[in-house]
């Protein structure tokens, strides 16, 4: 082997040299020559060759990465995805996330809900003009007139005058909204609901009183929290709750704050389209991989109509129309049954 | 060093337990990138793939059931969303030659996916095992993918010297896996 070579180039070149610079892509037109005649000279040479490329190939895929910034980076992301939970998951059990104390997130959520009910109060609006806004069975988002902007959830309801903006903004909520309030110290910012008033000063937060339990819960940033007579500032961390019969408002320390948030719809229109082309289309809107237990039900045909659905509801809906099993896994979904024939 | 079941991890994620989850996420993200690099052939595709499987199992932490080791699965996840992300690219036809079957193969037992896992370990060994200039040279090359030239001004060396310790690194690693080339062959071709 080395006798070939010497004939041919630099003596100190070896036949591992040239193979490296020809597997990294810096040989020039007459040593690419060479290596190809030495490869085809035998069975050894190839399979040495083979091996090479094997291993350089191989070495690629053990780049060091650093993990620090990987975990900062997957921090920064699970926080956002943290705080934009669907209200139907949020549970009422506060879990313990001491990675709240490392949060940089100017966002401030405040989060309401209703403990049982108390007399409203009665809000009169200056002048005559007065807006309603109501959600229906989805949450929708408005933005009002001095930019705050609000994302109601289900059946819930604001109301404001028309002109808004006054020594202070006013509105009134029934139901639940994510408020993302436009920073203006000099007009605050408050909520009636359920008889307690919520004053922010350009804060963002969750707002849910349904009935009358009224529970407001600080993320960060700066509440003032009030039922008649009693009044207290709520600060990052803290919760307030106002219990009943009782003008007392209770503060304690909480740690972790559930919100709503914006889950990811979509409208699909199907006509007899089988069920594998389905799954192909879903998994591509939702980026989650659908798969099938047995062969036949990739066959069934589905005519349906989805409008901003999420994931989850559509896949129940074809496997209670095609009486299928469904396995909820953390990346992917696998629907089996009986096929359609 | 004291090892902690595998249930007992599970369950302290289930509740919530961030520093837990952090432990965990340090001992296999640079194995679970080296993997899903394996596949997608990029590093950067392949840390945004694991990254997407550890905030999926954090999301996810209460409903979560797993069967197999914990290590198993988040191979397996990975393995999984390489494979998708890769027919989402279509280019199915550039790594047919590494991937081969493995695209319309899912793997029948965890088991599989650890085999292949020994032998990237055993790379990852070799690569570790060069002698110092030679692995800062080769790495330059290989992962940074400067040409020899750039190599050769960076360190003030020769061209000669850089093509000697590339073409060492090259020899030397093939020598350590020797006993592995055949079984890497054996995948490749499945």
């Amino acid at each position: 082997m080395e006798k070939y070579l010497n004939k041919t180039m630099n003596n100190e070149q070896t036949i591992d040299d040239l193979l490296a610079k020809y597997l990294a892509n810096e040989t020039d037109t007459h040593e690419s020559d060479t290596i190809s005649e030495w490869i085809i000279t035998s069975e050894d040479n190839q399979k040495t060759f083979d091996h090479s490329k094997m291993v350089w190939d191989g070495a690629k895929n053990h780049q060091k990465v650093d993990v620090d910034v990987a975990w900062t980076k997957l921090n920064i992301t699970k926080k956002k995805e943290v705080e934009l939970i669907d209200i139907q998951e949020v549970k009422p059990v506060i879990k313990l996330n001491w990675l709240n104390d490392f949060l940089k997130i100017a966002a401030v959520l405040v989060f309401l809900f209703g403990l049982w009910f108390v007399a409203a109060r009665q809000f009169t609006i200056p002048q005559n003009d007065v807006l309603t806004f109501k959600s229906g069975n989805k949450s929708i988002e408005k933005i009002l007139p001095d930019g705050t902007k609000i994302l109601l959830s289900k059946n819930s309801e604001i109301t404001y005058s028309k002109a808004f903006v006054g020594d202070t903004r006013e509105i009134n909520l029934t139901g639940e909204g994510f408020f993302e309030v436009h920073h203006d110290a000099a007009h605050p910012f408050i909520i009636h609901t359920q008889g307690t008033e919520v004053k922010v000063l350009g804060t963002s937060f969750n707002v849910r009183a349904y009935n009358a339990q009224v529970q407001v819960i600080i993320k960060t940033g700066k509440v003032q929290f009030s039922k008649n007579n009693d009044e207290v500032i709520l600060t990052k961390g803290q919760k307030g709750e106002i219990l009943a019969n009782v003008d007392t408002i209770i503060k304690s320390e909480v740690i972790e704050v559930e919100t709503v948030t914006k889950e990811k719809l979509s409208s699909f229109v199907f006509n007899k389209m089988s069920l594998s082309k389905v799954a192909e289309s879903l998994s591509k809107r939702f980026n989650k991989d659908i798969k099938f237990s047995q062969d036949k039900i990739k066959n069934c045909e589905l005519t349906a109509t989805f409008e901003n659905e999420k994931l989850e509801n559509i896949i129940a809906v074809i496997a209670e129309t095609f009486n299928l099993k469904v396995d909820n896994q953390v990346d992917m979904i696998i629907l089996s049954g009986d096929g359609c024939d | 060093m004291i090892q902690i079941p595998d249930s007992e991890i599970l369950l302290a994620i289930r509740q919530g337990n961030e520093r837990v989850y952090e432990t965990i996420f340090r001992k296999h993200y640079q194995a679970l990138c080296n993997y899903a690099c394996g596949i997608l052939k990029d590093m950067d595709d392949a840390e945004e793939v694991a990254q997407s499987i550890f905030l999926k199992l954090w999301e996810q932490r209460e409903g979560i059931e797993i069967n197999v080791s914990l290590k198993s699965y988040l191979y397996r996840a990975v393995h999984n969303t390489c494979l998708n992300r890769l027919k989402h690219l279509k280019i199915q036809e550039t790594y047919r030659q590494y991937v081969g079957d493995y695209l319309e193969e899912t793997f029948d037992s965890a088991t599989e996916i650890m085999d292949k896992n020994e032998l990237e370990n055993r790379i990852s060994n070799a690569l570790e095992k060069l002698p110092e200039q030679c692995k800062i040279i080769f790495k330059m090359s290989r992962f940074e993918e400067l040409k020899y030239q750039e190599i050769a001004d960076k360190l003030g060396l020769s061209i000669k010297t850089v093509e000697n310790q590339i073409g060492k690194a090259l020899r030397i690693m093939r020598t350590e896996l020797a006993d592995y080339l055949p079984i890497i062959f054996l995948l490749l071709l499945k």
